[in-house]
């Protein structure tokens, strides 16, 4: 998944000559958290915060009150490098560069909702979460064993475990009932965490 | 993965007695973006952002004196401002259902609740790091990107043959696809050569939409 495929093509902007009051306008109602900054050649040179904004002056210009130190992605970044970069710069908003020109922005809120799909929270079935020992393989024969007592899995993640020699995962399967879910997974050795219907 | 697993504990409050300069100055100095409000009993009774804050200070533009604005911002409490309807979630709740509340309700942190008492906050950069371990996004490896047939076993067929090719897979995410009949896997693979992983793929009718060393 790329950002390309994510991001908010066409955003939104302001001129660096535009007012805080004109760039609050602006995002008051539209529920925008950022505007790219571009100045007359429609060069992208800052991004303003709302936060920017509501702590600025209302008639100063946006050239005064916005981030010049912009970090920007490309189209075919992956997703959860966009991500990495927000977390890593604790930014939440980054605007999408083609050849030198302003074509997106990608959001947290985004990469928020990539989220939601990721772990199936809008579907229905029994999710469980289990502790599988870290060799290759076992999640094919975990996936393989779902599969054979005609599951479909929804969603299925991978996390860090309690120590190296684990990893957590969590699968939301549809079409088995959770005991027998269950009864398979602790024959394969895994350590069940929580299971539930959500 | 719950939220207790991930959510920040004994969180910085304030009391229904703070004013809005205080509630200002404890934000900062704790570099957080919310703060639950207590009663004097310890109750949760309302939660007020910084933004909440933002928007009520007087613009800078305002015909009070600073002496009027100065006397006012250390007047005017929080309860004025904070939402009193507050959402929250329990220590169990799995993490993208926290996720899905904040995202349906357009909020950015819920005070976690056991039985009456505020035992936490979890908020979206405490989901985004998971996000991050999700799609290891700090490992490396060959990451493919693979449309596939939404059908029962699909998954298995295509982490079975990479078992068998013997590698080792640091993380795997299912996506929606383009229409119900597909999904999109994510999958960051380390100990197999691209070129022989790519071409499994392909064996198994799997589209290659993306792959790329990380």
């Amino acid at each position: 998944m790329l950002v390309v495929e994510r991001m908010t093509p066409n955003p939104i902007t302001i001129n660096q000559d535009a007012t805080v009051r004109q760039a609050l306008e602006i995002i008051e109602g539209r529920n925008l958290r950022h505007l790219p900054v571009l100045d007359d050649e429609e060069n992208l040179v800052g991004i303003v915060s709302e936060k920017d904004l509501l702590r600025a002056e209302s008639d100063s210009p946006i050239k005064e009150v916005m981030s010049r130190d912009v970090v920007t992605i490309t189209e075919y970044t992956a997703l959860e490098e966009a991500a990495r970069i927000m977390a890593d710069h604790k930014i939440s908003g980054l605007p999408v560069m083609r050849g030198g020109r302003l074509v997106g922005i990608i959001t947290e809120t985004d990469l928020f909702k990539i989220f939601l799909e990721l772990l199936g929270a809008r579907e229905k079935g029994v999710r469980l979460t289990m502790l599988i020992p870290e060799e290759p393989g076992m999640l094919a024969s975990l996936t393989g064993e779902i599969a054979a007592m005609g599951g479909n899995i929804l969603a299925l993640g991978t996390f860090m475990g309690e120590d190296p020699t684990n990893r957590m995962v969590t699968v939301k399967v549809s079409d088995v009932p959770s005991e027998k879910l269950v009864a398979i997974m602790e024959a394969l050795g895994m350590e069940i965490v929580d299971v539930r219907e959500a | 993965m719950l939220v207790q697993e991930r959510m920040s504990t004994h969180p910085v409050t304030i009391t229904t007695e703070t004013t809005m300069t205080d509630a200002l100055r404890v934000m900062r100095e704790n570099q957080v973006r919310r703060l639950p409000v207590l009663d004097e009993t310890g109750r949760l009774v309302g939660i007020v952002s910084e933004k909440d804050l933002l928007y009520a200070s007087p613009s800078p533009a305002t015909s009070l004196s600073i002496y009027e604005m100065h006397y006012m911002l250390t007047q005017l409490r929080v309860t004025e401002l904070m939402t009193s309807d507050v959402i929250t979630v329990a220590p169990d709740v799995p993490l993208e259902e926290a996720a899905r509340i904040m995202a349906d309700n357009k909020i950015g942190g819920l005070p976690v609740v056991d039985d009456g008492d505020l035992v936490g906050i979890i908020t979206e950069t405490d989901i985004f790091k998971v996000f991050l371990e999700l799609l290891g996004a700090r490992e490396k490896g060959l990451r493919l990107t693979l449309l596939i047939p939404e059908r029962k076993g699909e998954i298995a067929r295509i982490t079975t043959e990479i078992a068998r090719l013997g590698g080792n897979i640091l993380a795997l995410g299912t996506f929606l696809g383009d229409d119900p009949t597909t999904a999109v896997v994510t999958v960051k693979v380390e100990d197999v050569p691209a070129a022989e992983l790519e071409a499994a793929m392909r064996d198994l009718n799997c589209t290659i939409l993306d792959s790329r060393e990380i």
